[in-house]
């Protein structure tokens, strides 16, 4: 019989996997829920995850290749533009899924019991599920443009496995944040809307004036992106400086652990 | 079959109250600020608040806990402490086996999901594998009789249907020890009724339960023990029978001296010559706590403040053992004396008094009325009457009872209800309390206990 003991006052250490891994059939349940809940009702179902990119590729694609006619190193347009809206996509909804998963979860917060960590990671699985249908899509792009990836593709598990800390590492600070204050809640839209054009996902990170390079060195999705189109598409590979940014990224993403630790505990006594 | 299940020792919460610090970004920012100059910011705008204080108790396996007290008294508090939803300020609780904590009827249930979908999502979030709910799915289906509208979004269905599903789940779910919080409250009789007898069920089978919940006849009908708790602290710990006597004794002798003419009379020289030192109302009081006491049942009212008409005026009350002192206990044998005394206004009504005799929990036990008297002429004229009854000794149980006054005019016509006017306590006897056999049975639950003859034959 398993046997427990609670005792009062406890600081909180480290991150018990071993609890974690227990409770790995809610991870899978949640994130199977999302996804249900998402396309239940939906005629079109699925398919409207390919229509959201789609479009807004169309209209990009219009505006940066025929009206501004922006350099992409010889990339058609659209391929290039799709491979760093895929990143993109990527990182903006896992941050917008797990900064909120603790605020939307709050009702099952203060009646069950569970670690508070398999939140933001079911909300990741059914990021990474709405992930591959785009990149499926891409994939198939690059088969119509006639695209064959090089050895660049052996990085690919690795990028998207940073793409998704980076996502984490934000979303964990949001998620704890907003639990106590609710101000973060109304930043991630802007992080969203306004971080697409300061990241290179419609233009090529050469456009910026040398002058301002280095900015974008703090840039964690620069990077990611510019990793992206070198794995799947060649040219040029990312400049060592967004190495930089990768310890950043790590910073953020331990003591955003740290901190969400820290807090779970009080979760049930702030929502 | 003695093995603890639960062991917690001084277990407390402790909240602040008031307006939290740094709510907002804002606030954090200042504060933060100001943190660097002061070393305790605002420390006075916060109130502590002491959910619970040092509550220990025991539960063996097998067991059924209830747990009551009144709205704030830290139930839900200490049954989150459990469930290891909030984690407690201090104390150690040890719980051998598995919790299942169902705070929540239909928990983790989601509108836009099938009712199969959310029989595994609901189950997931009380713990069960996805083996487990496999292999009980049919059963868990087959319990809540909603064979064809698996299918269905939730949302779809009625509020009843819901809570058949949401019960279903918990009643299959795979633990030894269960916590409800609440759960009985909701639907209709027949789904409470349902509920009672499949957590009556659990705990033949070995499980152990803790039911919160505000209705009392449902702690009762589980719950052989029971914790009181108020303002976070244990109140008392024991028989359910007992600890619902000294709860509802509690509240209704809260709720009486809210009001003013409640209180004890006014008549200063009433009381001066009689002792008014009452100590035989007193229930035991605890370390944690004033003694709480129910008012002597009596009431009279200041003539401005009296009750009445243009008619008649309330005038006094009074409930007391026949033949004894007003002041002693009335004790389950005596004869009961109700005395009603009223000013008539006029000479030109009859009028008549009734009582209605309440339970504890607010259920009528009778009524009685003066109507079949049939009144001399005489009594229509103005002045001070007396209208009395006695409810013979042997019926009442040991327990609280309350009366409301039904005001009559001429017979007929219902003038006047005063609901609830006062409440007294009918008591064991002292022989009774000393007595052998009272050692081994606890006090016979019920509204009434009448003495009833009985004979045994042997054929």
């Amino acid at each position: 019989m398993s046997k427990k003991i609670i005792r009062g006052g406890q600081k909180v250490q480290g991150i018990d996997l071993k609890k974690l891994l227990a409770y790995r059939a809610l991870i899978y349940i949640f994130a199977v829920r999302d996804i249900k809940v998402q396309y239940t009702q939906t005629f079109m179902g699925v398919l409207w995850s390919l229509i959201q990119p789609l479009t807004g590729l169309l209209i990009f694609t219009f505006f940066f290749s025929y009206v501004i006619k922006v350099d992409t190193g010889g990339i058609p347009y659209p391929l290039f533009a799709f491979s760093g809206m895929i990143s993109w996509y990527f990182f903006s909804s896992l941050i917008a899924q797990t900064g909120t998963s603790l605020m939307q979860s709050q009702y099952l917060i203060r009646k069950i019991y569970f670690p508070k960590l398999i939140l933001p990671i079911s909300k990741s699985l059914s990021c990474l599920v709405e992930f591959g249908i785009s990149l499926s899509l891409l994939l198939l792009m690059m088969l119509i443009w006639g695209y064959k990836p090089g050895l660049n593709i052996l990085w690919f598990p690795v990028i998207i496995l940073f793409n998704i800390i980076t996502g984490l590492s934000v979303g964990l600070w949001l998620s704890a944040l907003t639990i106590r204050y609710r101000d973060f809640y109304h930043i991630i839209p802007y992080l969203i809307n306004f971080g697409i054009w300061l990241t290179p996902v419609f233009y090529p990170a050469t456009l910026i004036p040398s002058k301002l390079q280095f900015l974008i060195y703090f840039n964690p999705m620069a990077g990611i992106v510019g990793a992206y189109r070198w794995s799947l598409l060649g040219g040029q590979a990312p400049s060592v400086y967004y190495l930089y940014s990768l310890g950043i990224i790590l910073i953020i993403f331990i003591t955003g652990l740290y901190y969400f630790r820290k807090i779970e505990n009080q979760i049930a006594d702030l929502v | 079959m003695e093995e603890t299940v639960i062991k917690a020792e001084g277990i407390s919460k402790h909240y602040r109250l008031g307006k939290p610090q740094g709510d907002t970004f804002k606030e954090a920012f200042i504060l933060f600020f100001k943190s660097l100059f002061a070393r305790r910011v605002d420390a006075h705008q916060q109130k502590d608040l002491w959910a619970l204080k040092d509550v220990s108790f025991e539960i063996k396996k097998g067991e059924a806990l209830g747990i009551v007290g009144r709205n704030g008294a830290g139930k839900s508090t200490l049954l989150k402490i459990l469930a290891e939803i909030t984690a407690p300020t201090s104390g150690v609780i040890e719980i051998n086996g598995k919790v299942a904590a169902v705070l929540e009827i239909g928990m983790g249930f989601h509108p836009e999901l099938s009712g199969e979908e959310n029989v595994y999502l609901s189950a997931s979030v009380l713990g069960m594998t996805q083996e487990k709910i496999r292999s009980k799915y049919a059963e868990i289906v087959a319990f809540s009789g909603l064979e064809t509208f698996m299918d269905t979004p939730v949302k779809n269905y009625s509020s009843g249907m819901y809570m058949r599903l949401a019960f279903a789940v918990i009643a299959h779910v795979d633990a030894d020890i269960f916590l409800f919080d609440e759960v009985l409250s909701v639907g209709d009789a027949a789904f409470r009724f349902k509920c009672q007898k499949k957590i009556n069920d659990l705990c033949h089978s070995g499980k152990t339960i803790i039911l919160v919940s505000h209705n009392l006849n449902d702690v009762a009908n589980i719950c052989p023990k029971s914790l009181l708790l108020e303002n976070g602290c244990v109140k008392a710990y024991g028989q359910t029978f007992g600890i619902l006597n000294d709860y509802m004794e509690e509240s209704i002798s809260d709720t009486l001296s809210d009001k003013n003419y409640t209180a004890y009379p006014d008549d200063v020289k009433f009381y001066d010559e009689k002792n008014t030192s009452s100590e035989t109302w007193e229930r035991i009081s605890s370390q944690n706590d004033t003694p709480k006491k129910l008012p002597l049942p009596i009431i009279s009212w200041n003539p401005d403040e009296a009750p009445g008409n243009e008619l008649f005026v309330m005038k006094k009350i009074q409930v007391k053992p026949l033949n004894k002192k007003f002041d002693e206990k009335i004790c389950i044998e005596d004869d009961i004396e109700i005395n009603i005394e009223f000013e008539k206004k006029t000479s030109d009504v009859f009028i008549d008094m009734g009582i209605g005799l309440l339970d504890k929990s607010g259920v009528l036990v009778f009524i009685s009325n003066s109507k079949e008297l049939i009144h001399p002429e005489s009594h229509k004229e103005k002045g001070t009457y007396i209208s009395s009854t006695i409810i013979p000794g042997n019926i009442l149980n040991s327990s609280v009872y309350s009366l409301s006054i039904f005001v009559a005019k001429d017979k007929t016509e219902n003038i006047m209800n005063l609901a609830y006017v006062l409440s007294f306590k009918v008591e064991f006897s002292d022989e009774e309390l000393n007595s052998e056999w009272r050692k081994y049975y606890p006090p016979d639950p019920g509204i009434l206990r009448p003495k009833l003859k009985w004979e045994v034959i042997k054929r």
